[in-house]
């Protein structure tokens, strides 16, 4: 029969895709101004190092998610860590995933306000967004999945030829010297703000229950940190070379002032920031439904174990509201770098510690073994 | 007592026949019913009724398969009570069985068998008598190809069937045929090559058709809306087709078709948006060409979905995005025009979609009349009275060609639709909303499924090998192009 999508299983490539497009949805528009603020023109240097462990802890997470013989994250942490704590470390994860795209949301549509929409009210574009994305939630996770692997296909190449458009012509001695900047007072800070480029991580450990047996999600994850490194780092770095880390720490959105400086003669769009603000819609909208769509599975499967209920359409729904009214809660954009720059930092800290004590426990479990 | 007792099993037997006969003219009382009576035999003693439906059978094949063979026949009283089987050795019809049950006998008539009873036999003996008239192969009407196979499906499912067959000589070739509709009994036929359709794909077809409750299936687009289930989608989840060429090289890629009698076109199972926007002459010329028509195809379709929308976005919304000459001149040519670009749009589009749907319902002549008083005249005076731009026409036009670029006639409805969704959302939020309403579209798509496979396949789950071979692209046939494996195929989890 001719059916709608039922499961839930995600593909190793969809899984890949899903991740990358979560690491990227944000962390390019924001994250390279937070690090330039902090350490300058080494700024790009802590970007590469928190690259290694984002890897590091994709590795951990898939191969938690592999070798576990739990079918999905609840009964992994109830199994691990008991039902109460469970509970509440699936809130927690769920949580942070929910204020990554609340913050993207809001962001985006400040951008909007600024950009393309003058006299739009802005309850009007988070509703827009909430509800587009919503709807693709609704249709199930295979269908997040399937929506993911296209948009993957249709942004990436376009974000990464801009990025090549751009680099070409760029001098990168501006870089030098390098680790100048580096030395102590900043280090500490440094080290805590490279946490911020865990975006996207604790999805891979949200969505695994949607991960079918056969993929391996090491490997999937492995993939999209990859990925998402490849595309992240020069992000940071394009914008230190063409305008330098002061002129740069002034700007709003330096990815939107790089592709600003963009022109293609004779071109149909006169301004490539547009090009790049519509790419970045795509983005947030995919990034979106993936981070919802995650933690309301590891949301409804928390609640079908108390109430025994199946409750992910009304999970869906009751989170729509909320992620509505918490985009148009912060007074403004200030506001909301604050909340990014907290959010990452300790979202990031939340997820490595969760995954570090589910190790923990696992070890302890392999070792008690006869 | 010997003669006495063939005397009662004859009365008995006769005694059955006109009861028999009498029970069938109670069951098929219509004026277009025949009884056909007459005397055969040794001594013309015995008696013999041919029922058939008046206009459904070739009445030659009645005069020399049936009637002619008994009448010379020296039949005689002994044979009585002996099964009607005996008769097939004196009628030389192609195809002849044997009935016991009324229902059946009636059913069979009704499709243009005809019905022997003679008072000597008991039971049935039902001839394939059909020669109704019918329309010849013709050019196919709506998947036209200059260098492809000229012929196209009828409403003979029979003829449908020697189409296929004629492509495909193939011991695999199955062919499996049940009656479906309540009312209708109408015959459909599953189609499938034994050795390359994944066996769970026929599977589900033929239960899905066992299960099929419907008073009436006159067409395959009945079949199709009972297999999707309780959804109404734009979207065509089979393909609809009718060219043999076509249903050939699908078999070959090992989907199912479904042939239902007395429709034109052949229902292919499962579809896929890219399977749908696959032409027949894609396969008659080089890759290079195909790949070429593929996209330039995908751009027509583009274009049919976003064009109106994407303009409106611009001119009204976002008019920064574009170079300022370029905006400049399209105020110039809106000076003057009351309405804002999306009532301009909306009024144009409805004018075409009024057009093409006179179009198709008028004789050709008229038609051609309609589409020139309506696109020329009508075009014309809308710009003169300051109703609409010059560039919008411009807009509108490419709307249309680019809408019947759609290889899939029912998936171009589709576009149609959604093209009014992208242009209202658009009018209102810009190139924000034309961006929203796409992904929404996505998203829709990818969670549509055809007989449990996705609709977005090889694309969403990605198969590169597939995408490679033949998507958008198109392997050349040395490369191997013919021995296919399709991404839907893993989907189903079949080998």
């Amino acid at each position: 029969m001719i059916r709608r999508t039922e499961t839930d299983t995600l593909t190793g490539h969809q899984l890949t895709t899903a991740l990358t497009l979560v690491s990227i949805g944000i962390g390019p528009y924001l994250y390279p101004l937070l690090l330039v603020k902090v350490l300058g023109r080494d700024a790009w240097l802590m970007a590469l190092g928190n690259t290694v462990m984002v890897v590091l802890l994709a590795i951990a997470i898939g191969s938690l998610i592999n070798n576990a013989r739990e079918k999905d994250i609840v009964e992994l942490y109830t199994s691990r860590i008991g039902r109460l704590v469970a509970g509440w470390a699936v809130i927690l994860v769920s949580t942070i995933a929910i204020s990554g795209l609340v913050i993207m949301i809001r962001v985006f549509a400040d951008v909007l306000l600024l950009t393309q929409l003058l006299r739009t009210p802005r309850w009007a574009t988070i509703g827009v967004m909430t509800i587009s994305i919503l709807y693709i939630v609704l249709l199930g996770s295979k269908a997040v999945g399937r929506v993911s692997e296209v948009m993957f296909l249709a942004t990436i190449p376009i974000f990464a030829l801009i990025i090549i458009a751009r680099g070409i012509s760029t001098d990168f001695a501006n870089l030098l010297p390098i680790g100048e900047q580096l030395r102590s007072e900043h280090t500490r800070i440094a080290l805590l703000c490279s946490f911020c480029g865990y975006r996207g991580v604790e999805v891979l450990l949200l969505l695994a229950p949607a991960v079918g047996r056969q993929v391996n999600a090491v490997k999937a994850g492995y993939k999209a940190v990859i990925y998402a490194a490849t595309l992240v780092l020069p992000t940071v770095i394009l914008p230190i070379v063409i305008f330098g880390p002061e002129m740069m720490s002034l700007s709003s959105f330096p990815l939107l002032d790089v592709a600003s400086t963009l022109r293609f003669p004779g071109g149909p769009v006169e301004r490539m920031v547009f090009v790049v603000i519509m790419l970045w819609h795509g983005l947030i909208l995919a990034s979106g439904a993936i981070q919802y769509s995650a933690s309301a599975n590891a949301l409804s499967r928390l609640l079908d174990r108390i109430s025994d209920i199946k409750s992910r359409p009304a999970v869906v729904l009751a989170l729509a509201p909320i992620i509505w009214v918490l985009a148009q809660s912060f007074r403004n954009m200030v506001a909301v770098r604050e909340a990014f720059a907290t959010w990452s930092s300790l979202g990031g800290t939340a997820v490595a510690i969760t995954v570090a004590l589910l190790w923990a426990i696992r070890w302890m479990e392999v070792r008690s073994r006869p | 007592m010997a003669g006495e007792a063939v005397g009662e099993v004859a009365g008995g037997v006769l005694r059955s026949f006109n009861a028999r006969i009498q029970k069938i003219k109670e069951l098929l009382d219509s004026s277009d019913i025949v009884f056909r009576t007459f005397r055969f035999g040794y001594n013309q003693a015995l008696r013999a009724v041919v029922i058939f439906v008046d206009g459904l059978v070739d009445k030659e094949i009645i005069e020399e398969s049936i009637i002619g063979p008994l009448l010379r026949s020296e039949l005689r009283k002994p044979l009585l009570g002996s099964p009607i089987a005996r008769l097939e050795d004196i009628l030389p019809a192609a195809q002849t069985t044997v009935a016991d049950d009324l229902e059946t006998v009636v059913t069979e008539v009704l499709r243009g068998q005809s019905a022997v009873l003679i008072s000597c036999a008991s039971g049935t003996l039902l001839v394939d008598t059909k020669g109704w008239k019918d329309r010849s192969v013709e050019q196919p009407n709506t998947e036209l190809s200059i260098l492809g196979a000229q012929d196209s499906f009828t409403e003979t499912l029979l003829v449908n069937l020697s189409l296929i067959r004629r492509r495909i000589v193939s011991r695999s070739l199955k062919v499996v045929t049940r009656p479906v509709g309540r009312q209708t009994s109408s015959q459909v036929s599953i189609v499938y090559l034994e050795d390359k359709a994944p066996k769970n794909l026929v599977r589900r077809i033929q239960e899905a058709l066992s299960q099929l409750d419907a008073d009436a299936v006159l067409e395959g687009q009945y079949i199709i809306e009972q297999l999707e289930g309780r959804r109404v989608s734009p979207f065509p989840l089979a393909q609809r087709t009718d060219r043999p060429d076509k249903t050939a090289a699908s078999l070959l890629e090992g989907r199912v078709a479904i042939v239902v009698d007395g429709a034109p076109h052949v229902v292919l199972a499962p579809a896929t948006i890219l399977s749908l926007e696959q032409g027949a002459e894609d396969y008659y010329h080089s890759a290079a060409v195909a790949v070429f028509l593929r996209v330039l195809r995908l751009i027509g379709v583009i274009v049919a979905v976003f064009g109106p929308g994407l303009y409106v976005a611009l001119v009204s919304v976002n008019v920064e995005v574009i170079p300022t000459s370029l905006a400049l001149a399209i105020a110039g040519t809106r000076e003057g025009i009351p309405y804002p670009a999306y009532i301009e749009a909306l009024f144009l589009l409805v004018l075409l979609e009024l057009l093409i749907e006179a179009a198709l319902r008028l004789p050709r002549p008229i038609a051609t009349t309609v589409t020139i008083v309506g696109g020329l005249i009508i075009g014309d005076a809308a710009v003169r009275a300051n109703l609409v731009s010059e560039i919008m026409i411009i807009v509108v036009a490419l709307t249309a060609i680019g809408t019947f670029t759609s290889v899939s006639y029912s998936l171009s409805y589709a576009w149609r639709l959604w093209k009014y969704a992208v242009l209202a959302v658009s009018a209102f939020l810009g190139l924000f909303g034309l961006l929203t309403s796409a992904f929404i579209l996505l998203g829709y798509l990818a969670s549509l499924e055809s007989f449990g496979v996705s609709y977005l396949s090889p694309i969403a789950p990605l198969n590169l090998k597939s995408l490679w071979r033949d998507s958008i692209l198109r392997q050349p046939w040395w490369a191997g192009l013919s021995e296919t494996n399709p991404a839907w195929r893993d989907e189903l989890n079949d080998p």
